[in-house]
């Protein structure tokens, strides 16, 4: 047991850090869909530009090809420096990109790697549908094969950048006959095909970053089928599973950074009682006492989960424990801060806007990505092999 | 490097404490009225348990505060009493203040020691007995009393019917061994030990709710099928994983003496803490009307785990220092 950076490390994250601080963007990323897009292409190119662009992807795929130790010192000054968010990127570099990468033929390879890394190419992904949420493998978006063409009619949901996005990971029943993992297909879809038509939602912050899409006798060329026609499920699986990986740890980092400006917003707030500041109150005090003991706990998590990625290729079941506790936790941290922030917690504006904006927004950090209900089920299943439901 | 698993030496040194612990001193064992956990010290001092983590110079093993958290686990795990810990610390506190026979006297467990936490105006002594020495400590030293400073004393019931309590009342000046203005932080290194029995009781609740959820069969199948059982199961195992990372992770930063060690420690005693309470609650009601019985373990785990959590301040005091300790501002070592 051990928790020592070397001096090549140190040095590693010197360089990182001059590069982040004297370059991430200090403008704040636009809230219009399609103006975002445009900067996080700008961020993406200029990343790309200084040979920053995919730290986790192999060299032999124009990555950095990082080991995880220095994806983990890249990831944590990334939040350090403030550095946005990959934005409408996020998809491409961390699901798309490595899935083409693993199952991807030579042609497809070629033509969307390089477009993803210069940022030229913005992904969205097409797996959920109305009626297939949790239950994924339950969805019914058909993949007609038509001559060289799948011909693609349905519905699917939930698709972040849908409406600004140049390709989507899509996921489609081919054959209907089939065991419900069994006939899918995992296709590349350019978002211009006429047929597609996303259109954004509107969410309980008042912005829309995702869409729904809908598909009219799309017709998508078989070649842009990744893995088998009916090995979609598998594919699919390989996407989910780079999930876990190093691309969430600037949120870990950025909570913890949260955490310890809330408790600064609390000694000049003032508190409940309208005399001394917030955390001059017991509650609020031993809340935020609370809150900073639990962040200390994710972060020393994501260690211990890089402790086992330096040991073994392949990320385990425990990968759910730490996106469970940092759904939950960001939860609880923002109705810390909008409990802090008293009166003023019912502004949209001033030094309650990004505060009220995170708390809403939080909500889905409990539902994206697999809800904390069916994480549990995973943790109860697979870390501790307690038997499965009926449902 | 990164690494807070343990290595292969210690996997072995962990597998030998949890072996022997496991076979000198069931669970079951606290059933029996007579149970004397005392009796097994003079075992572990063979072992070298007492003086694991004093240096060789000072009859120890020389191992680091990571070794001491693998065997405080095992210790919590099979619900070894807060004597065990202060004779771990009272060895520490006497090497510390160059006392040198008290601390070898313990190490070999000629001695024992009894916990002294501090009540209203008086001492909670656990584990009394007619030789062993108190041991106490505050933020600012560590202090071991002799046996007769123990003398004024009231044997009294505990919430936790298998440990020994008494309230005495210590005389002001009447010390054996005493640490100097810079030894080391003994809040923080019992802390950090605290913390290591709590994963311990959390792990042990864990496991035995898990176990029981497999074999209980109601509406003709396992209740670890339904969700309300296994969800449960889960926030207990995540509570395991966060309390031990950060258990593990507060040993390296005050091994290391990095400036955020009482951020650290005192958050992994918070978050363990709570992972002991909640998980051995939950493993009650996961037994369901057996849990409730004083012939099930599991109420042996949730007393265990109120009783330690309250010493020294319990949470209030935990939270107020961390508080006011400085944040971690950067990664680097």
């Amino acid at each position: 047991m051990e928790f020592r950076f070397s001096k090549e490390d140190d040095r590693f994250r010197d360089e990182v850090r001059t590069w982040l601080r004297a370059n991430a963007p200090r403008e704040k990323r636009p809230h219009d869909e399609k103006q975002a897009r445009l900067f996080d292409q700008a961020w993406q190119r200029q990343q790309f530009d200084a040979g920053w662009a995919g730290i986790a992807w192999p060299a032999e795929f124009g990555g950095r090809g990082l080991d995880l130790m220095r994806q983990l010192i890249w990831q944590e000054e990334y939040a350090h420096a403030s550095a946005p968010a990959p934005g409408s990127m996020f998809v491409g570099l961390n699901h798309a990109g490595p899935t083409l990468m693993a199952r991807g033929t030579r042609e497809q390879q070629a033509f969307h790697l390089p477009r993803i890394l210069s940022g030229e190419a913005a992904w969205c992904q097409g797996f959920s549908e109305p009626s297939s949420g949790s239950d994924l493998a339950s969805l019914r978006t058909r993949g007609v094969v038509d001559g060289d063409h799948l011909v693609v009619t349905g519905q699917k949901i939930w698709t972040s950048y849908g409406d600004v996005a140049d390709y989507q990971e899509l996921l489609v029943r081919t054959d209907p006959g089939a065991p419900r993992h069994k006939g899918l297909a995992w296709v590349i879809c350019d978002m211009r095909t006429p047929g597609v038509e996303p259109r954004p939602i509107r969410t309980m912050t008042g912005s829309s970053h995702f869409s729904e899409v809908f598909y009219n006798e799309a017709r998508i060329p078989l070649a842009n089928v990744v893995g088998g026609l009916t090995d979609g499920w598998s594919v699919a699986m390989a996407t989910l599973s780079f999930e876990r990986g190093t691309a969430m740890i600037p949120h870990q980092v950025e909570l913890q950074r949260t955490v310890e400006e809330l408790i600064a917003l609390a000694g000049e707030i003032t508190g409940p009682n309208g005399k001394r500041a917030a955390i001059e109150d017991d509650e609020v005090a031993s809340r935020l006492a609370g809150l900073r003991a639990e962040v200390a706990a994710m972060r020393a998590m994501t260690y211990a989960a890089v402790s086992r990625g330096l040991r073994s290729a392949t990320p385990g079941p425990e990968g759910a424990m730490i996106s469970l506790y940092f759904g939950e936790l960001f939860q609880r941290v923002h109705d810390a801060a909008l409990d802090v922030l008293g009166g003023e917690g019912v502004e949209r504006v001033g030094r309650a806007e990004d505060w009220v904006f995170r708390h809403l927004d939080g909500f889905k950090h409990t539902i994206a990505g697999g809800t904390t209900e069916i994480r549990r089920n995973i943790i109860g299943e697979r870390v501790l092999s307690l038997p499965r439901g009926s449902a | 490097m990164i690494d807070l698993l343990p290595n292969a030496e210690q996997e072995a040194v962990r597998d030998s404490f949890a072996a022997a612990l496991a076979a000198a001193a069931p669970v079951s064992r606290l059933r029996k009225p007579d149970n004397d956990d005392r009796t097994l010290f003079s075992d572990f001092a063979k072992l070298g348990w007492f003086g694991l983590g004093l240096s060789e110079a000072q009859g120890g093993v020389g191992y680091s505060a990571a070794e001491e958290v693998l065997m405080m686990r095992e210790a919590g795990r099979q619900l070894l009493g807060p004597d065990f810990l202060a004779t771990v610390l009272g060895a520490r506190i006497a090497a510390s203040a160059g006392a040198s026979d008290l601390a070898a006297e313990l190490v070999s467990g000629a001695r024992a020691a009894c916990l002294l936490a501090p009540a209203d105006g008086f001492h909670h002594a656990f584990g009394i007995a007619s030789d062993a020495v108190g041991v106490t400590w505050d933020a600012n030293a560590g202090a071991v009393f002799g046996v007769d400073a123990l003398a004024q004393r009231e044997d009294i019931a505990c919430l936790d019917d298998s440990l020994k309590l008494s309230r005495v009342t210590l005389p002001a000046a009447q010390t054996l061994a005493r640490s100097g203005a810079n030894a080391e932080r003994f809040d923080l290194r019992a802390d950090l030990l605290f913390s290591a029995m709590f994963v311990g009781i959390a792990e042990a609740a864990r496991d035995m709710a898990v176990a029981y959820a497999k074999t209980r069969q109601q509406f003709g199948q396992p209740i670890g099928a339904f969700q309300a059982i296994k969800h449960t199961c889960a926030d207990m195992a995540v509570q395991c994983e966060a309390a031990w990372s950060l258990t593990v992770f507060a040993a390296l930063a005050l091994e290391d003496k990095r400036p955020d060690a009482t951020f650290q420690v005192s958050s992994a005693w918070l978050i363990a803490a709570r992972a002991a309470k909640n998980n051995s609650r939950r493993n009650i009601q996961v037994h369901g009307g057996m849990g409730y019985t004083a012939e099930c373990d599991a109420q042996a785990y949730a007393k265990r785990a109120q009783v330690m959590t309250a010493l020294f301040g319990g949470e209030r005091a935990r939270k107020a220092r961390l508080l006011a300790a400085p944040p971690p501002t950067d990664e680097r070592t």
